[in-house]
């Protein structure tokens, strides 16, 4: 990237202006994307796909131009990959970015979590193994499963504390 | 789909990590772009620093080529220059200390608390107001009192008006001055005997002497009287 090089005070307010943006965007970006792919690998390829875009055009807002990419991109790699599926519902921008930021402090909760309360957690949720399953494959109790799965997700709770999502998860 | 089903039905370790996909996009680690500003801030540290430094250490030259010169130095104090002599201060870090080479006549202001102090080669000199000269390692005191040493650490005396003192080895030393007038040569040889630790006998003790000789070198001194009064001196180690 040519314009990085350059020694200039301008060049370095531009550095860390997009090393500000990645921070706080990336993974949002990553996980709206997420939503219309369903496919990780598509996603977070998509976003650098935008960021590189900006970086070769000036944006004078970059995060509402950074949404609207992502969201062209995906809805055009889901044609090529799924022509026959129904496309998504779509929201308004302003509720994308938000539920993307909600999705990103998940998504770092999990990441903190312990390794034993994710993995019993992830392997329960993600993989829909059930508790003997999960036992079985870690080497624990049941009963210990159960537990780290309670911890992890009063954990995620108090992330987001207003969400009705785990009254479901509760049932 | 409610966020945390979406979260945990997707998650993933290890991805969607802004680091990467900045070093993906950008290609150069991200470390290369964040010590930037700091090499800035430790170049424009540096500058300041040495520009401090630079006007901290602003130095007034004062200089008498061929003729003796006077000048008011920065605190108000006088000082005339001998021919070939030359005065520095750091008006900015301390107006009262200067460093002397040369000879040069002082008559230094009274500032509470606050003392003048001259260096030179051979001697170091501190005072609070006063009118004095220093030549080369010679002090010679016209008002008030001087602390004389060889340097600002070492041990000094006080030379007061009237007084001279010289540095001789690396000790500060006052100059007597021997002054007759009409004086029987049996006082002036007991003189003589005591102050420089010998004995001195002549024959012809009833002359008498009228001089005025700096305490200087014994030798110079027994000619002196030897060659006014016609007598012969004989000394005693």
């Amino acid at each position: 990237m040519t314009r990085n090089s350059t020694f200039s005070v301008f060049g370095i307010l531009y550095i860390m202006e997009l090393e500000k943006l990645f921070k706080e965007y990336y993974r949002p970006l990553c996980l709206y994307a997420l939503r219309f792919t369903l496919d990780t690998d598509a996603a977070e390829d998509i976003v650098q796909e935008c960021f590189t875009a900006l970086l070769s055009h000036k944006a004078d807002k970059p995060v509402p131009y950074l949404y609207a990419s992502v969201r062209n991109r995906s809805l055009m790699w889901l044609r090529s990959r799924k022509p026959m599926e129904e496309l998504p519902e779509d929201l308004p921008m302003e509720d994308a970015i938000d539920r993307s930021m909600e999705d990103s402090r998940l998504w770092d909760a999990v990441e903190k979590l312990p390794e034993q309360r994710r993995k019993c957690l992830v392997m329960s949720k993600r993989d829909c193994m059930s508790y003997a399953d999960i036992a079985q494959e870690l080497g624990i109790s049941q009963n210990t499963v159960r537990n780290n799965i309670s911890k992890a997700l009063e954990a995620l709770r108090k992330t987001v504390p207003a969400s009705l999502d785990f009254i479901l998860l509760f049932f | 789909m409610k966020s945390i089903d979406f979260v945990l039905t997707h998650f993933k370790e290890g991805v969607f990590d802004w680091r990467k996909g900045y070093r993906a996009v950008c290609g150069v680690k991200r470390r290369t772009f964040s010590i930037m500003p700091w090499l800035y801030a430790a170049a424009a540290i540096a500058v300041a620093t040495f520009l401090f430094w630079g006007y901290q250490n602003h130095t007034t030259e004062y200089l008498a080529y061929d003729v003796a010169q006077s000048f008011t130095l920065p605190d108000g104090s006088r000082v005339e220059l001998q021919p070939g002599s030359r005065l520095s201060l750091k008006p900015r870090l301390n107006p009262r200390g200067v460093t002397l080479d040369g000879t040069a006549l002082f008559s230094v202001e009274k500032m509470d608390g606050k003392p003048f102090t001259v260096k030179s080669e051979a001697a170091y000199v501190k005072v609070l107001g006063t009118v004095f000269q220093l030549s080369g390692n010679t002090l010679e005191v016209y008002e008030g009192k001087v602390l004389f040493a060889l340097t600002e650490d070492s041990e000094g005396i006080v030379v007061t008006a009237g007084e001279k003192a010289v540095i001789r080895g690396d000790k500060p030393e006052k100059t007597v001055r021997f002054v007759y007038d009409d004086t029987p040569l049996e006082k002036v040889l007991a003189d003589l005997s005591k102050y420089y630790g010998v004995s001195l006998n002549c024959a012809k003790t009833h002359k008498k002497l009228t001089a005025e000789f700096p305490a200087e070198s014994l030798e110079e001194i027994v000619d002196l009287i030897e060659a006014a009064l016609d007598v012969e001196i004989e000394i005693e180690k």
